[in-house]
C-alpha cells in the first residue's frame, strides 16, 4: 500500500534507540506543552475563538442544552465561550442602534420556545425606534436557571459589548441567598465571581465556590473537559448554521400542578418558617450590585418581576404554585417593590400578567403568544429608557 | 472495541511478545483471542446470552475445522491440547459468569475446570472419525446455508428478538429493540464460509489446518469486531511465522493504532455529531445544508471504518501478524471500480473470490451463455446487493447495493465503449488532468449520494432526501 510506505518501508531504521528517543522526546514535549499551557492559560482565548459569527451566524441565545445530541447544542460554563457563540459578539455597536440586554432565567432564554418566539425575538420584530431614531435591538442574555448572581455575572461580562439599556427579569426563586453560588456558570467563573463579591461586599458564603485550581487543574489534561466542550460546541455550530435549531420543542409536556398539598412551606427550604421570609434571606444585595454596576456605566435598567403561574385547584388559597406559597411570594413582591421605590428603579410588576392556562411546563414558563404579549408590554417602557 | 480495549491490548502486547517464547506465541494468541472475545462480548457484564454466543462461535468454528480436515487425518498431540485449552477457557468464562451471578460455588467452578479440560481433550478423538470426503462436501454446503441463515436471523430485528428469547427464555428480551447482538459474527461468518468454500473447491492445504490455527484465524481479536476479513491461506502462514516485536514493528504498530484512534475517536466521532441523520435532515431547510450533511457523513463513515481497520492492523503488527489493508484512499479514485478496489478491500475481495468470479464463470461456461453485458450486469448487481445486505437486511441496504451495482455496470459499459476517446483525452497532459479531477469528483459524489441509502432508515426517507438534494 503506497500510503503506508513511509511507515512500513521507512528511510529511517527503527532501532530500539530510535524508539527510546521517540518516547523520551514525546514525553518531554508533552510535559513542555503542558507547562507552557499552564503558564499561558489560554483557555479563555481558546473559548473566544469560534465558528460562530464567522463561519456561521451567532446564536440568538446562549448555548444551553439538557440533551446535547438531541438539539445539537451544548451548555458550557465559560463566559468567553458563551459570548463568542452569541450574536452579540458578531458586530460592533453602530450609532443607529439602541442596544438592549435582556437578562433573566429560562423564561427569558425561551424554554420550550423556538428562538424566533422569545422575548428578544418579539421585541426585535416590532421594529421599535427610540425618539432620536435609533433602532431598538434586543439581545437575549437569559440563561437557565433562575439566579440573580448569575445574571449579574453575565451583565458584568456583557458591558464590553456597549449596551444602551438593560431589562432584567427576576423572580423569588432566583433570589435565595444560599443558592447563589451553586449555579454551574458561577462555579465555572470562580475568579470573576469572587471579584464581584469583593467589590460589592456581598454577603455570600464563598466557601461554596470551588477551590482555587491547582497546577494540574490548569494543564491540558486538567482542562480536557472544557477543551472538549469547546470543540464540540464548534461542531454543533455547523448544525446551527444549517438548521437554525437550538432547542427541543416537545409536543407533550406536563403543565404546572393545579392542586397543591395543604402546605405553606417553601420547597427545599424547611428552615424558613411561615412568615419568616426576610430581606437578609434574599440576595437583594446582589440585585442592587447588578443594578449599580449597570448604572455606573450610565445604563438605564428596567427591572421586571416576571409572571408566575397561579393555580386555582385544591389549596390554591395557600399557594400560587408548587414553588411559591402565597405568603412568601406576596412578601417578596412587597419587599422588591419597596426596594425599587427606595432606589428609584424602573420597576414593573407583571406577576399576574399571564393567564394561568397559558403556562407550559413550569410556573415560570408560558407559551409563545403570551411571551410576545409580555414583550409588547415592555417595548414602550424600554423605549422610554432611551429618553 | 473502545479506547480501553485498544489501550489494554496494545500494552499487553509488550509482555506477551517479550516474555512468551516464539514457539508458544500461536498458542498464546489462540487462548488470548478466546479471552479477549469473552471480554469484549461481556463488556458491561457478561450475560447468559453472551456466554451462549461465545460457546456457539467456538462450537461452529470447531465444526467447520472438522469438516475441512483432510480425509484420514489422525489425532495429533496439539489437537488434544487445543481441545483441552478450549475446555479450560469455556470453563473459566462460564464459571466466571456463574460465580458472578451466584449460580455456582467456587468448588463447583474448580471441578468444572478439571472436567472441561479433560473432557475437551477426550473430545478430540470424536472429531477425527471421518473418511468420506464427498459426504463432507454436502455437509459443508449445509453448514454454509446454516451460517447464512444465522446471519439473516441476526440481521432481521424481529427474528433476532425471537431468537434471543428462544435462546435465553428471557421474556424481557422480547421487549427490547434488538437483544440478539452477536458482536463480530458478520466477520466470523465470512471467514467460516470462506473456509468451507475453499474446502469444497480443494483450496485447503493438503496437510489441513490445525484446530488452534483455525480458531485463531476465525477469532483473531484485533480483527474480531470490524475486520479486516483475512483469508486463512494467508493468515495461517503469518501466524506460524509470527514476527518478533522488534523496534520497527513497535513503531509501525503503535503509529498505526495512534492514527486509527485519531481517525475513529476524534475525527469520525466528532463528525458523527452533525453528520446526515433523519432528524438533522428534517431540521434543515436549505439545499446547501443538506449537501453539507451528506459530505460530513461521507467523511464520517470513511474515518470510522478505516480508523477501526488501522487499529486492527496496528494491533496485529504488535502481536506479530500483518493483517491485510482494508482502505486505500478510496475517495481519490477516478471511477467506481477503482473505488471498490480501495474501499473495504477485504470484503470486496471476499465477494469477488467466493461469489462474483464463480458466478461469472458459471455463466461463461454455459452452453447457451448469455451476452457478456448480461453476465456483467447480473454478476455485478447481485454481488453489490449481497454486500449491501451483509450490512443489514433492509430495503435501504439493498438499494445501496443496487446503486453501486448499477454504477459498476454503467462504468464498465462506458469504459468499454469510450476507449478511443479516453485515449485521446489522456494524450494531452492538461486534458488528462482535468479529466482525472472531474472523474474523482464525479466518483466521490456518486459514492456520497449512495450513502443516503446507507445512512437513512427507510426508502421514503432516502427518496425525500434525494429529491431535496436536487432542489425538490
Amino acid at each position: 500500500m503506497a500510503k503506508w510506505d513511509w511507515l512500513i518501508q521507512p528511510k529511517t531504521v527503527y532501532t530500539r534507540a530510535f524508539v527510546v528517543r521517540v518516547i523520551l522526546k514525546a514525553t518531554l514535549l508533552f510535559v513542555l506543552v503542558n507547562l507552557v499551557y499552564v503558564v499561558a492559560q489560554p483557555l479563555a482565548t481558546i473559548n473566544q475563538m469560534s465558528v460562530y459569527n464567522g463561519l456561521v451566524s451567532g446564536r440568538e441565545r446562549f448555548p444551553y442544552a439538557d440533551n446535547p445530541t438531541e438539539v445539537y447544542n451544548l451548555s458550557i460554563g465559560s463566559l468567553e465561550g458563551m459570548f463568542a457563540a452569541h450574536e452579540i459578539s458578531g458586530g460592533e455597536h453602530n450609532g443607529d442602534e439602541f442596544r438592549v440586554l435582556l437578562l433573566g432565567d429560562s423564561g427569558v432564554w425561551g424554554w420550550l420556545l423556538n428562538n424566533n418566539e422569545t422575548f428578544s425575538a418579539c421585541m426585535n420584530a416590532s421594529g421599535a425606534q427610540t425618539a432620536d431614531g435609533r433602532n431598538m435591538r434586543v439581545y437575549n442574555l437569559g440563561y437557565p436557571i433562575t439566579n440573580v448572581l448569575k445574571d449579574t455575572l453575565i451583565l458584568d461580562f456583557a458591558l464590553q459589548y456597549q449596551p444602551d439599556a438593560v431589562v432584567w427579569f427576576t423572580t423569588l426563586e432566583g433570589m435565595y441567598d444560599d443558592d447563589q453560588l451553586s449555579h454551574p456558570v458561577i462555579q465555572s467563573n470562580r475568579d470573576r465571581v469572587l471579584e464581584i463579591i469583593a467589590q460589592n461586599n456581598l454577603s455570600l458564603d464563598t466557601s461554596r465556590l470551588p477551590d482555587a485550581p491547582t497546577v494540574f487543574d490548569n494543564t491540558i489534561i486538567g482542562q480536557r473537559r472544557e477543551l472538549a466542550d469547546w470543540l464540540r460546541l464548534q461542531f454543533y455550530g455547523v448544525a446551527w448554521g444549517i438548521t437554525d435549531f437550538d432547542h427541543t420543542n416537545p409536543r407533550f409536556f406536563r403543565s404546572p400542578v393545579e392542586n397543591f398539598p395543604p402546605s405553606e412551606g417553601i420547597p427545599n427550604r424547611g428552615e424558613i418558617g411561615v412568615g419568616e421570609l426576610t430581606t437578609d434571606l434574599l440576595a437583594f444585595d446582589v440585585l442592587e450590585a447588578g443594578v449599580n454596576l449597570a448604572q455606573s456605566e450610565n445604563l438605564p435598567v428596567l427591572l421586571v418581576n416576571e409572571p408566575i403561574f397561579r393555580g386555582s385547584g385544591a389549596n390554591s388559597d395557600l399557594r400560587y404554585n408548587d414553588l411559591y406559597p402565597r405568603w412568601a411570594y406576596d412578601s417578596y413582591r412587597e419587599m422588591l417593590g419597596e426596594l425599587a421605590t427606595e432606589n428609584d428603579w424602573n420597576y414593573v410588576d407583571l406577576w399576574d400578567f399571564v393567564p394561568a392556562d397559558r403556562f407550559t411546563d413550569f410556573p415560570l414558563h408560558y407559551d409563545a403568544e403570551q411571551t410576545c404579549r409580555v414583550a409588547e408590554t415592555l417595548i414602550p417602557l424600554v423605549i422610554e429608557l432611551a429618553n | 472495541m473502545d479506547l480501553i480495549h485498544i489501550l489494554v491490548l496494545a500494552l499487553a502486547s509488550l509482555p506477551f511478545m517479550w516474555l512468551i517464547p516464539a514457539t508458544l506465541r500461536p498458542t498464546g494468541l489462540f487462548v488470548g483471542s478466546l479471552f479477549v472475545i469473552a471480554w469484549i462480548l461481556g463488556d458491561g457484564g457478561l450475560t447468559q446470552l453472551d456466554v451462549l454466543l461465545l460457546f456457539s462461535t467456538i462450537g461452529l468454528t470447531v465444526l467447520v475445522w472438522w469438516l475441512i480436515q483432510p480425509v484420514s487425518n489422525t489425532p495429533t498431540e496439539p489437537t488434544y491440547r487445543t481441545f483441552a485449552l478450549i475446555g479450560g477457557v469455556v470453563a473459566l468464562v462460564w464459571g466466571g459468569y456463574a460465580l458472578s451471578s451466584d449460580a455456582a460455588s467456587f468448588q463447583i467452578f474448580l471441578v468444572l475446570i478439571v472436567l472441561s479440560v479433560t473432557g475437551g481433550a477426550s473430545l478430540s478423538h470424536f472429531f477425527h472419525e471421518r473418511t468420506d470426503s464427498s459426504l463432507f462436501h454436502q455437509i459443508a454446503l449445509f453448514v454454509i446455508y446454516l451460517i447464512v441463515v444465522i446471519l439473516v436471523v441476526i440481521k432481521l430485528p424481529d427474528l433476532a428478538r425471537l431468537s434471543g428469547y428462544a435462546l435465553t427464555w428471557d421474556a424481557d428480551s422480547l421487549a427490547t429493540s434488538s437483544p440478539f447482538v452477536w458482536i463480530g459474527f458478520s466477520y466470523i461468518a465470512f471467514r467460516l464460509i470462506g473456509l468451507l468454500f475453499d474446502f469444497r473447491a480443494g483450496r485447503i492445504p493438503k496437510t489441513g489446518l490445525s484446530l488452534q490455527d483455525t480458531i485463531t484465524y476465525v477469532l483473531f481479536f484485533p480483527a474480531f469486531t470490524a475486520g479486516p476479513i483475512d483469508r486463512a491461506q494467508r493468515f495461517v502462514p503469518e501466524l506460524q511465522a509470527a514476527k518478533p516485536l522488534d523496534s520497527a514493528r513497535l513503531v509501525e504498530g503503535g503509529t498505526r493504532i495512534a492514527v486509527g484512534v485519531f481517525k475513529k475517536f476524534v475525527v469520525a466521532n466528532s463528525l458523527a455529531l452533525i453528520a446526515m441523520n433523519p432528524r438533522l435532515i428534517d431540521l434543515t431547510e436549505n439545499t446547501t445544508g443538506l449537501w453539507i450533511l451528506l459530505y460530513l457523513y461521507a467523511f464520517q463513515i470513511f474515518f470510522d471504518f478505516s480508523g477501526y481497520s488501522d487499529v486492527a492492523i496496528g494491533l496485529g503488527r504488535l502481536y506479530g501478524i500483518t493483517l491485510p489493508e482494508n482502505f486505500d484512499r478510496p475517495y481519490t479514485q477516478a471511477n467506481i471500480q477503482q473505488f471498490w478496489q480501495r474501499w473495504h478491500i477485504t470484503l470486496s475481495t471476499w465477494f469477488r473470490v467466493y461469489y462474483f468470479t464463480p458466478l461469472s464463470r458459471f455463466f461463461i461456461t454455459r452452453k447457451n451463455k448469455p451476452p457478456q453485458y448480461v453476465i456483467i450486469l447480473i454478476s455485478q448487481v447481485t454481488t453489490m446487493i449481497l454486500i449491501g445486505l451483509w450490512h443489514g437486511i433492509t430495503w435501504n441496504f439493498l438499494l445501496w447495493g443496487l446503486w453501486h451495482g448499477a454504477g459498476l455496470f454503467a462504468h464498465k459499459m462506458l469504459a468499454d465503449n469510450t476507449k478511443g476517446w479516453t485515449k485521446r483525452v489522456n494524450a494531452n497532459v492538461w486534458s488528462s488532468r482535468v479529466m482525472y479531477v472531474g472523474s474523482v469528483l464525479a466518483t466521490f459524489h456518486f459514492v456520497a449520494l449512495g450513502w443516503v441509502f446507507f445512512a437513512l432508515p427507510t426508502v421514503s426517507d432516502s427518496l425525500t432526501m434525494f429529491s431535496r438534494l436536487f432542489g425538490g
